[in-house]
């Protein structure tokens, strides 16, 4: 399991939402709309015999714009974010890496919304819930 | 007196010669005898002979759903319901010195879960056809 490289996956899916910025790990600094991984819940190693199977939990964050300039553009965007489907849904664009080299199942289960403070700045954000299984290679 | 235990991680598992240990997380092996009643008019009690029974033994195994086409779980387990596999077990994993039981079972069912918040998984259950046969591994 490589920790990096399925971060970069992660990544990768989220620079197909258009107009999204994205960072493969917690940036220091955002420039909103800005999407990254956070630190992982996990692993959970062996869950099979022989190192067979690995399972990660990871916080997918989308930080959308400051608190104070929270307006109907703002939650129009989080709520297409958050959509199940659609160009702009974070749960289409992970999950359609699906099999992918650095894992073989991911999926994406729950969202939430509120603040996250980076930089000394609170932002209104949406976070992802993303369940990652990877096997033996 | 020492005690040493050993973490179920490192079990082996083969079935049909196919190492299906990777896509294994639980597996069971029942030693069990049938019992010869030797009871007789007077008896207080049932009264069983030593040593006579026939062996019962069965195994069960389950896992996670392993899509790999010529390894995976479709390809050993699914259909071979009603088949006699050769199966190995190394209850210690693998290693010079650590037991093996290598058997022969009749595979009594397959079953695939499909739970909608989790990876599919499988299970199956055997009975032992003959004995078990113990050694070390060299």
């Amino acid at each position: 399991m490589n920790l990096v490289a399925v971060y970069e996956r992660l990544d990768a899916r989220l620079a197909t939402i258009d107009g999204l910025r994205h960072s493969p790990f917690p940036p220091a600094a955002v420039n909103v709309p800005h999407a990254f991984p956070e630190w992982p819940d996990g692993p959970d190693y062996d869950l099979s015999y022989d190192r067979g199977l690995h399972r990660l939990t990871v916080p997918v964050r989308v930080v959308v714009c400051p608190l104070g300039s929270v307006d109907r553009a703002a939650f129009a965007a989080v709520s297409a974010y958050a959509n199940a489907t659609g160009e702009r849904s974070v749960k289409a664009a992970l999950e359609a890496d699906d099999d992918a080299t650095e894992f073989q199942v991911i999926a994406v289960t729950r969202a939430s919304f509120g603040v996250v403070t980076i930089a000394a700045i609170d932002y209104y954000s949406a976070s992802f819930d993303v369940t990652i299984w990877i096997g033996a290679s | 007196m020492t005690t040493s235990p050993t973490h179920g991680k490192a079990t082996f598992i083969s079935v049909g010669g196919s190492d299906i240990s990777r896509w294994t997380d639980n597996s069971s092996l029942k030693r069990a005898a049938d019992k010869h009643e030797i009871t007789g008019y007077g008896d207080d009690g049932h009264e069983y002979a030593d040593g006579l029974g026939l062996k019962a033994h069965t195994f069960s195994c389950s896992g996670w759903y392993d899509t790999t086409a010529t390894t995976g779980t479709a390809a050993v387990l699914k259909g071979q319901e009603g088949q006699r596999l050769a199966l190995v077990r190394r209850v210690e994993g693998t290693g010079t010195g650590k037991p093996a039981e290598a058997f022969n079972a009749v595979m009594d069912d397959y079953t695939e879960t499909n739970p909608v918040a989790d990876i599919v998984k499988w299970a199956a259950s055997f009975t032992v056809s003959g004995v078990i046969t113990d050694s070390t591994q060299s």
